[in-house]
């Protein structure tokens, strides 16, 4: 690599916040003596603003349960292919006799030619578990259950026969304790699949009102902070975040906030959260200070850019 | 307490279904956000997710827990990410191979592809047109530029957590995202200019 590219990948690299210190000092040297770096600098920040422009596609819960619904069928038909499978193990393991080898080899062939045949030659219905009937399924759809995702299998005009596939939802009204597991694990649920802005947030005031710092519930919150479409949950699961002890994966939460948030007021709440929960360990880490050194100079918003300057120049005193 | 990671892949490597759901449940946002920026589409998009945990559910009886699910999870979504457009590619060519009108269809698909992130002349807002470059100097690089690309810029990975989802020295996730960025800055300075 010539000396050229190699600075300019230095160059790249800081814009990425990704230079060991030493790189770091190296770069800052040669950026003071050389005009040209400081123009290529200046064009590598227009190309990053650019491409902070496009927004990223939208993982919206809609999508996430089409991706969940697509998958929950892939599965379930992975499921009775490794079933089948299994069973045959089963049945050549427990039958294997060396003087019936032979016998039992060609008996498989046989029954493997005949299933061959059989799915390639007749004809059936998409859905492979076997349909029930109008009186089977009565119980099912008692009470306030909701029938959702119908799709028609086989219509039979000339009959009336018909066969098609659908899911049934049920109601299910729970009374329990925030600091039960089931109570947790559907709130945990709800916050991260739910597609009611409204009960994300819910389940977010419950999860903030437990008496134990649970791991389930703050990677929830987390992945919540980083990932919730609706800002007002994001923010919520930020202060939610505060009742628990700081730790490397709430910090790298907030760095990620400070990193790509477009919400300003939520990247202020992050760094407050960064400087209030450094009070103990008086300095910041060296990532933290990165980042906020980042935000002093190049963040869109006037008070972000003060306050991040104000955290760092309080370490320094 | 919620069960744990550990106590969930047990579970599941058990054949317990609800436990394997739920571990797919605490994920998988994260893994379609990676493909979603990565493919080309929702259909894309819906097509790795899919393959990541087939191979998961596949994987998981033999998973020694040697190494956190999380990295093994990422490591094969991002198998899956490089591979996808080339297995794409060879469907495509069976299936025009196969069926006279198979070829025709591809074709179709794809422009189906490209006009859902063609802005519409509803939809031409600068983000969207933005979007549209991107999308589009995005397709012109390496599998591998591709990704680190956008698992850095986009989805906020570090690169040393790159370096481990694909496996590699973090000195060859440096050169994938300086040789991927400098072909992004190619297309798109006739656009920009820059």
């Amino acid at each position: 690599m010539n000396t050229h590219e190699r600075w300019n990948e230095l160059l790249q690299l800081s814009l990425y916040d990704e230079l060991m210190d030493k790189e770091k000092q190296e770069l800052d040297g040669h950026l003071q003596s050389c005009t040209e770096c400081r123009a290529e600098l200046v064009r590598l920040k227009a190309l990053h603003a650019r491409l902070d422009d496009a927004p990223s596609p939208v993982v919206d819960d809609r999508f996430l349960s089409e991706a969940r619904q697509q998958l929950g069928s892939a599965l379930r038909s992975e499921q009775s292919k490794q079933s089948l499978l299994q069973r045959l193990g089963d049945f050549i393991k427990a039958g294997i006799v060396p003087q019936y080898k032979i016998a039992l080899g060609g008996a498989l062939v046989f029954a493997l030619g005949m299933v061959v045949a059989y799915a390639l030659f007749v004809p059936r219905a998409q859905n492979t578990t076997s349909p029930q009937t109008t009186q089977q399924i009565s119980p099912v759809l008692t009470g306030e259950t909701r029938v959702t995702n119908v799709r028609f299998l086989n219509t039979d005009m000339a009959t009336g026969e018909i066969e098609f596939a659908f899911e049934a939802v049920k109601s299910v009204r729970m009374k329990g304790n925030i600091n039960d597991e089931q109570v947790q694990k559907i709130l945990t649920h709800a916050l991260l699949t739910d597609q009611n802005a409204g009960v994300r947030l819910q389940s977010i005031s419950a999860m903030a009102s437990r008496k134990s710092a649970d791991k389930e519930i703050k990677n929830a919150l987390v992945s919540a902070l980083k990932t919730d479409e609706n800002p007002g949950v994001r923010q919520e699961a930020l202060k939610a975040l505060q009742g628990f002890q700081m730790d490397q994966e709430i910090k790298q939460a907030l760095l990620f906030v400070l990193t790509h948030e477009k919400n300003p007021g939520l990247r202020i709440a992050a760094i407050n959260y960064l400087d209030s929960a450094r009070v103990g360990s008086k300095a910041f880490d060296q990532d933290v200070l990165n980042v906020l050194r980042d935000k002093m100079q190049s963040d869109d918003n006037n008070y972000i850019r003060l306050r991040a300057k104000a955290a760092v120049e309080e370490v320094r005193q | 307490m919620a069960p744990n990671d550990l106590q969930l892949i047990q579970s599941a490597q058990q054949g317990d279904v609800i436990a394997f759901e739920q571990l797919v449940h605490r994920y998988d946002k994260h893994v379609l956000a990676i493909a979603a920026r990565f493919g080309n589409s929702s259909e894309d998009a819906k097509d790795i997710y899919q393959e990541v945990f087939l191979r998961v559910y596949r994987g998981l009886k033999n998973f020694q827990l040697k190494s956190e699910f999380t990295t093994w999870l990422y490591r094969i979504t991002t198998n899956v990410c490089l591979t996808y457009q080339s297995q794409k590619k060879k469907d495509r060519q069976h299936t025009s191979l196969d069926d006279g009108g198979g070829h025709e269809n591809a074709s179709q698909e794809t422009m189906t592809h490209v006009r859902a992130l063609d802005p519409s002349p509803d939809q031409q807002t600068e983000a969207t047109e933005i979007s549209f470059h991107v999308q589009k100097a995005l397709n012109v690089l390496s599998p591998q530029q591709k990704l680190v690309f956008t698992l850095r810029h986009y989805q906020g990975y570090k690169l040393k957590e790159i370096a481990g989802m694909m496996d590699c020295t973090e000195g060859t996730v440096k050169r994938y995202l300086f040789t991927g960025t400098q072909r992004m800055r190619e297309q798109l300075k006739d656009v920009y200019g820059m």
